[in-house]
């Protein structure tokens, strides 16, 4: 009976969780769907040859995606680990923490439209720097929430045992800190990497159209009812965090949502 | 009256219980002495319907019950961690059994109460798990239990995580309880002085074989128990205590 | 050392909240901005005309039929076979929607459910439906069925591996042995023992995802219907308007949703911060 449940909602799941990505393969490789056919003959790689010569805007946004990402994950991942490790050690009551929760429970579009301003008058509106600025102002209360509860008894134990031995701050972070920490730094990097890929709202409100990120281009496309340029730009944003899915799942969910300490 | 006839189990190759024979009467408490890894846990687990794959046969009174499954046998089973339903609180955990069986609930109230004050919980009662003590904790398992009046009652090294006094306490607590309910009990542990305690016949697990015995004496005097050793350790220590305080 | 840590904190997320808030709230009451002539509740006052309580309302109910519609797919789904969604091969499938955008997401829904979509394809092969107009509306429609749909998907096999991980922490299997042997029976002891103990578990995390539906924007932006709308877009909608009247009552909207959402966390956080780990 668990076999054949088993076997039946593998199917099941394959199935709803795969549609998606067939989909926009297809998709992908068409230029014509008319109704009511299923699948609308000929196959085309027009698509993809275009990208892959440089010819498609698609690969301008690409690089900029990865680069804005890669910069955002970076610095909010760092940030992150370094602000909670002061809000740690230094304060006791758990309370400062919902300083970290406003920006992010508050809809990144939302927070755009009101923060733009300033972004408006100090010459960052409609510029990369000017959107990564506001990314990051969600994803480092975000690292900050994930490493808070890292920095735990057993951490500062260690590190007080380092120090006793006559280490010095560069050996307590190596030997104390470092082995703990960088399986959890790798995790938080993905995973602010992926809040700022699958940005849309805040990148589009932020860079007027200008910073034409990958996200950005699906809803162009979507816009000016090309479904296959779109489905194209969509293959691409799910290919990063597709491959991390080969390579170690667990990278996309770790969390850590206990704050006690 | 519980009998266990033949019982023998096997995990893949490896032969874990052999051929175990075993007739409780009711109100019995029988002590079951053995190391990790002796067989006394899946010994325990065969007759509360957890482990169903098994040769031999078990019977409750005249009802033989181990093609039953585990809620129809009357067989409760206490593990070493209380494993209190932790969104209940106290009175809500010793009363579960009572309520899924659908008693009257003015029933439940006054029996739930009178357990409550058993157990010395009067003060805790509307408190969740998390708030409770280890010691706690394990009072309301064994309320939780015993409110029921199960046919036989399983406990398996139950007091083992608790600190001496508490310890000490809960022993007395079970064996006042076991009384007044007259509860059929298997108690195991690893620790003889703790089956002297609570036990009022005695078996020791070996190699997935039980070994029972017919008196307290012969249990004791039993090489193989290792009882006598360990009170021999204990009367040397209490001598030269004695030796060290006395006037010279 | 202390001081320096709540002084990093503020400056990083309290300061560039409040100045946000802060204009926004100033904007709306005619305080700032190009139309600002001074202290004035008008904005203020349009709220009360039906637009933003509708949308409110309407964005909550979204938010709501999608998370407890997510919830109870994982839940059923978990307790009904737990040892099924334990199976690597099945647990693994479960990452898969993790790797979606919701802008693709909204995307790919759009291409399934409109009236030109798979579904209605299918429908057609199947003589269900004369051409793509009788298919009924899925998508752009009143209820939000398309939105609910994408955010369930999106969301309900996180909450299971969320659920997976809960299930073993909290000693399920151990906990229904224990119930069983006090005589409850299947049903009971799935309504009893495990659906409190993990919605009890999960609560905040399902807690902070009504939250964030609340505010969805990517999603609603492609599947929306025209009314009512979910407040971000409205907000978008109202400030990228041509009618600059509108732009005040925009940055009011977005005022109060924002100190909404303060609001429910503080209230979240104070209130079961002890109880769960939030």
């Amino acid at each position: 009976m668990t076999t054949s449940s088993r076997r039946i909602l593998i199917a099941a799941l394959a199935v709803v969780f795969g549609l998606p990505l067939v989909l926009l393969l297809y998709l992908s490789v068409s230029t014509q769907w008319h109704y009511p056919a299923l699948i609308d003959h000929p196959f085309t790689l027009q698509h993809w040859h275009w990208l892959l010569q440089g010819h498609s805007p698609l690969v301008a946004s690409l690089g900029l995606s990865l680069g804005l990402s890669l910069t955002v994950g970076a610095v909010a991942t760092l940030t992150g680990f370094a602000v909670s490790r002061l809000l740690a050690y230094h304060t006791r009551s758990t309370y400062w923490l919902l300083l970290a929760y406003a920006p992010y429970v508050i809809a990144p579009v939302i927070l755009a439209v009101m923060l733009n301003v300033y972004l408006l008058r100090i010459g960052l509106t409609g510029t990369v720097p000017g959107v990564a600025m506001a990314q990051l102002l969600i994803t480092i209360p975000y690292a900050v929430l994930f490493f808070y509860g890292f920095w735990n008894e057993r951490i500062r134990s260690m590190e007080h045992l380092v120090r006793t031995m006559g280490g010095d701050a560069q050996t307590v972070f190596l030997h104390a800190i470092w082995p703990a920490a960088r399986g959890l730094l790798a995790v938080c990097f993905f995973q602010t990497f992926l809040i700022s890929w699958f940005e849309y709202g805040l990148t589009q409100y932020i860079g007027v159209g200008k910073v034409q990120t990958l996200t950005v281009m699906v809803f162009r496309y979507v816009s000016e009812a090309n479904p296959y340029l779109a489905a194209l730009a969509g293959v691409l944003l799910v290919t990063p965090p597709l491959t991390l899915l080969l390579v170690n799942r667990h990278v996309l969910v770790q969390r850590i949502w206990s704050h006690k300490r | 009256m519980i009998t266990l006839r033949n019982i023998s189990k096997e995990f893949g190759s490896e032969q874990v219980l052999h051929d175990v024979h075993l007739t409780l009467n009711k109100g019995d408490t029988l002590a079951v002495l053995g190391a990790s890894g002796s067989g006394k846990t899946t010994l325990l687990k065969i007759i509360a319907g957890i482990h169903r794959e098994h040769s031999g046969s078990i019977h409750v009174g005249d009802t033989r019950i181990d093609p039953l499954p585990p809620q129809k046998r009357g067989v409760v089973y206490l593990y070493q961690e209380a494993l209190l339903f932790p969104h209940l609180t106290v009175r809500e955990n010793v009363g579960f059994g009572l309520s899924v069986q659908n008693a009257p609930a003015n029933t439940q109230r006054e029996a739930v109460d009178a357990m409550i004050r058993d157990m010395g919980l009067a003060a805790h009662a509307d408190k969740y798990p998390a708030q409770l003590s280890g010691g706690q904790r394990q009072r309301v398992a064994f309320g939780r239990a015993a409110i029921i009046h199960p046919d036989v009652l399983l406990l398996d090294e139950p007091f083992a995580s608790l600190d001496f006094d508490t310890r000490n306490e809960m022993q007395q607590l079970f064996t006042r309880i076991s009384d007044a309910h007259t509860m059929t009990t298997l108690f195991v542990t690893h620790d003889a002085r703790e089956a002297l305690r609570v036990g009022d016949r005695f078996a020791q697990m070996r190699d997935g074989m039980l070994h029972t015995y017919d008196s307290r004496r012969a249990f004791i005097e039993d090489a193989a128990s290792g009882v006598q050793s360990e009170l021999d350790f204990w009367t040397k220590i209490q001598q030269e205590i004695a030796a060290d305080s006395s006037p010279q | 050392m202390r001081s320096l840590a709540i002084t990093v904190l503020i400056v990083l997320c309290g300061v560039p909240v409040a100045m946000s808030i802060g204009y926004a709230a100033l904007y709306s009451l005619g305080v700032v901005g190009m139309l600002g002539d001074g202290l004035t509740l008008s904005n203020w006052a349009q709220l009360l005309d039906g637009e933003f309580g509708r949308s409110i309302a309407y964005s909550a109910y979204v938010a709501g039929a999608s998370i407890v519609l997510a919830l109870s797919v994982a839940l059923a789904l978990l307790v009904s076979m737990p040892r099924v969604i334990e199976h690597p091969n099945v647990y693994r499938l479960l990452f898969i929607p993790l790797t979606l955008p919701p802008i693709v997401a909204a995307f790919v829904t759009y291409q399934l459910l409109s009236g030109g979509g798979l579904l209605s394809r299918i429908a057609w092969h199947l003589g269900l439906v004369a051409d793509a107009g009788a298919f009924p509306a899925l998508v752009n429609d009143p209820y939000g069925i398309s939105i609910i749909l994408t955010h369930t998907l999106l969301v309900f096999p996180f909450l299971l591996l969320v659920l997976v991980n809960l299930w073993r922490n909290e000693n399920l299997y151990e906990l229904a042995r224990v119930a069983s042997s006090l005589g409850a029976g299947r049903w009971q002891i799935i309504r009893r023992v495990h659906a409190p103990v993990l919605l009890r578990g999960i609560f905040p995390l399902a807690a902070l995802y009504f939250v964030f539906f609340l505010g969805a924007y990517d999603i609603p932006l492609v599947l929306d219907a025209s009314s009512p709308r979910m407040i971000s877009v409205l907000v978008l909608e109202k400030m990228q308007r041509y009618n600059l009247a509108d732009i005040p009552v925009a940055y009011a909207m977005a005022t109060w949703y924002a100190l909404l959402c303060l609001a429910t966390i503080g209230l979240l956080y104070t209130r079961f911060s002890r109880r769960y780990a939030l």
